[in-house]
């Protein structure tokens, strides 16, 4: 049922120094055809994984020799047949040199991104009864989730579906399982209905189930854990993790990829963003109203959607986005330690409308995915309009077959 | 000298790909060398090396991304018998995209040396394949003169190899030898492979419905398990 996996798949890592800004340099694979798709030819060559074949680091060190490089990690996008560098910015005629290198596509900056901190929303009981409704089933419907770690010994979290994929490693002291952000957004779609028992055993444990249950806790999800969460309670990621996390998600081709974070444009993530808009996945991101379109990540496209926590003014907000979709910014989700806790943000919102996505998908697979959009707009225009009071949430009129 | 056309043909075409690649010196990053241990060395439904295990060393030059060269070195107990299992095979391949890459058409060159043995087993093969980039190919090779037999040889082969994950994949084969010596002959295969970094594992079932018929150059092997394993060096 649930499944982990680490997928570290950098090499060749080096301590990159804190007042170095490096630079990721991406190269493509020089591999020839046949030796990349494994076919058999007039000569025996074995079947290896892409991450795995010599070549791409030997074309590495080749391009570092050349230029005197500094060479902090290398790691393949598999999904592009790409593979990546971290290096030491040098002088700018290498780097102009190093730009116009025949084995290299592009240099880039190496960027960080976040997610928005846990924060305490005092109106508990006001929130938890958006969950006092009766739930539909949604089957064949994969969502991925890119965030920071999750409890997977969470209570709630037994019996689902779950699959976890760690990208971020060794670069964050906390451990995984008591990140919340990840666990949150997460559990607010996967947390399992209470099962009705006869004895006390987990009451008296002081184990609490069913307090939430997800809003589509019946699909399947990947967790990919590619931010990871900071002192301060916040959450990072950076060019590398994310990449390495979209990538393993072009490998799953999830139906939704919820992408609650923020930050700017990256060439590589875009790459990959698109690749999993190709192969039909529906990107679902909250919204940065920080950055214009085209400096953000993701980069809008038909498969992408952005998701606006429900503001105290919502007919400002929807003047001002007319392409964002809101949802509710507040909700009751899992917390570490068996806990539960109420969350808010356009992080919180994304994973509703992902839900709903989810929930269209479910009921009408004959759609394609852009009727699966246009049906969201109108739903979400149809509840969120200037006409509705903001306090009529998403996840009090639940998606229907007759909407 | 018939056999020695090919061995010209094999210099030129690489220097002509040379050229047209845009590599002017020898680039490591296109090499790829390695090591192959096979519990029987099967070629065209027959055993080279009597069902004894062969060690290889296998190696290739991407000349670009459409052509490489390489060659194979292949190593056995002495059987005693026919005495072919050391022999050295040089290649030449080149491909077409067609499709927008997702097709290819093909074809190759290889030339068979066969060191130590009592007798001239040198000879040539010409191949020419189809193959989808998902994995299905579709090849003929034709020897002119198999095994130094004076006689022809032609192998039709169809194969599959589709990756579970990013470590276990399988693949299946179907194969058709004929020649005018001889009745057609059939041989199937299948199996799961793995590997592990640079390490490759692959276990599988070869299947002839009708063994030991008597072909060019020996009889087609019974029915087997397989097993070899590989480690890429370079």
């Amino acid at each position: 049922m649930m499944s982990a996996c680490s997928s570290m798949a950098t090499t060749e890592k080096a301590a990159i120094p804190s007042d170095v800004q490096p630079l990721l340099v991406v190269i493509k694979d020089s591999r020839g055809e046949q030796k990349r798709h494994a076919i058999p030819g007039p000569g025996y060559q074995p079947t290896m994984a892409y991450q795995n074949d010599p070549a791409l680091a030997r074309l590495t060190e080749k391009i570092a020799r050349h230029y005197q490089l500094t060479v902090f990690q290398q790691w393949p996008i598999r999904s592009l047949r790409l593979h990546c560098f971290l290096i030491a910015p040098p002088q700018a005629e290498t780097l102009k040199q190093l730009e116009n290198d025949p084995d290299v596509l592009w240099v880039q900056p190496f960027n960080e991104y976040s997610v928005q901190s846990s924060k305490k929303y005092p109106q508990y009981d006001e929130i938890k009864r958006y969950f006092d409704h009766s739930h539909q089933d949604v089957t064949d419907v994969s969502v991925a989730v890119i965030d920071t770690g999750l409890d997977r010994e969470h209570p709630a979290l037994q019996g689902s579906e779950l699959s976890y994929f760690d990208f971020v490693g060794e670069r964050s002291d906390m451990p995984s399982h008591q990140e919340k952000h990840g666990l949150a957004v997460t559990g607010l779609m996967a947390a399992q209905p209470a099962k009705p028992t006869n004895n006390h055993t987990e009451a008296v444990a002081g184990v609490v189930t069913g307090l939430v249950t997800g809003l589509i806790y019946q699909a399947d999800f990947y967790h990919l854990r590619g931010c990871w969460q900071v002192s301060d309670g916040g959450g990072r990621c950076n060019t590398l993790t994310l990449a390495l996390a979209l990538d393993k998600a072009a490998e799953l081709q999830p139906d939704i990829l919820n992408l609650s974070l923020t930050g700017p444009e990256d060439r590589v993530l875009t790459a990959l963003s698109q690749h999993l808009q190709q192969q039909g996945t529906l990107i679902i991101s909250a919204y940065d109203e920080h950055r214009s379109a085209q400096q953000r990540f993701p980069t809008p496209g038909d498969g992408v959607l952005y998701i606006s926590g429900v503001s105290t003014d919502l007919s400002e907000l929807s003047r001002q986005h007319p392409n964002v979709i809101t949802a509710p910014r507040s909700a009751l989700s899992l917390a570490p330690d068996q806990g539960y806790d109420v969350i808010s943000g356009h992080s919180i919102a994304t994973p509703h409308i992902s839900a709903v996505a989810a929930r269209v998908m479910s009921l009408h697979p004959e759609l394609n995915r852009n009727q699966v959009v246009e049906k969201i707009r109108r739903w979400s225009g149809r509840y969120f309009s200037e006409q509705e009071p903001p306090d009529k949430t998403l996840t009090h009129k639940r998606y229907s077959d007759e909407e | 000298m018939r056999n020695s056309y090919p061995v010209v043909l094999l210099i030129i075409l690489n220097v002509f790909l040379s050229s047209q690649s845009s590599a002017t010196e020898l680039d490591f990053s296109r090499l790829s060398l390695g090591a192959q241990w096979q519990k029987n060395r099967l070629y065209y439904g027959q055993t080279e090396t009597q069902d004894n295990p062969s060690l290889n060393l296998y190696s290739r030059y991407e000349l670009s991304r459409y052509s490489y060269i390489g060659a194979d070195i292949n190593e056995a107990k002495a059987d005693g018998q026919r005495q072919r299992h050391r022999n050295i095979n040089g290649f030449l391949a080149a491909d077409y995209p067609i499709l927008d890459g997702r097709l290819y058409v093909g074809g190759s060159i290889k030339q068979r040396w066969f060191l130590n043995a009592g007798q001239n087993w040198n000879y040539h093969e010409w191949g020419a394949q189809l193959w989808h980039s998902s994995g299905v190919v579709l090849r003929a090779e034709y020897a002119p003169d198999f095994y130094h037999l004076s006689t022809s040889a032609l192998l039709l082969h169809t194969g599959i190899t589709r990756a579970f994950n990013d470590q276990w994949y399988w693949q299946a084969q179907a194969n058709r030898f004929s020649s005018p010596e001889s009745d057609k002959a059939f041989f199937y295969q299948a199996g799961v492979g793995f590997n592990h970094g640079r390490w490759n594992i692959e276990a599988g079932f070869y299947y002839a419905p009708k063994p030991d018929l008597s072909v060019p150059g020996g009889r087609i092997e019974p029915s087997q398990i397989l097993l070899q394993t590989s480690w890429a060096i370079f």
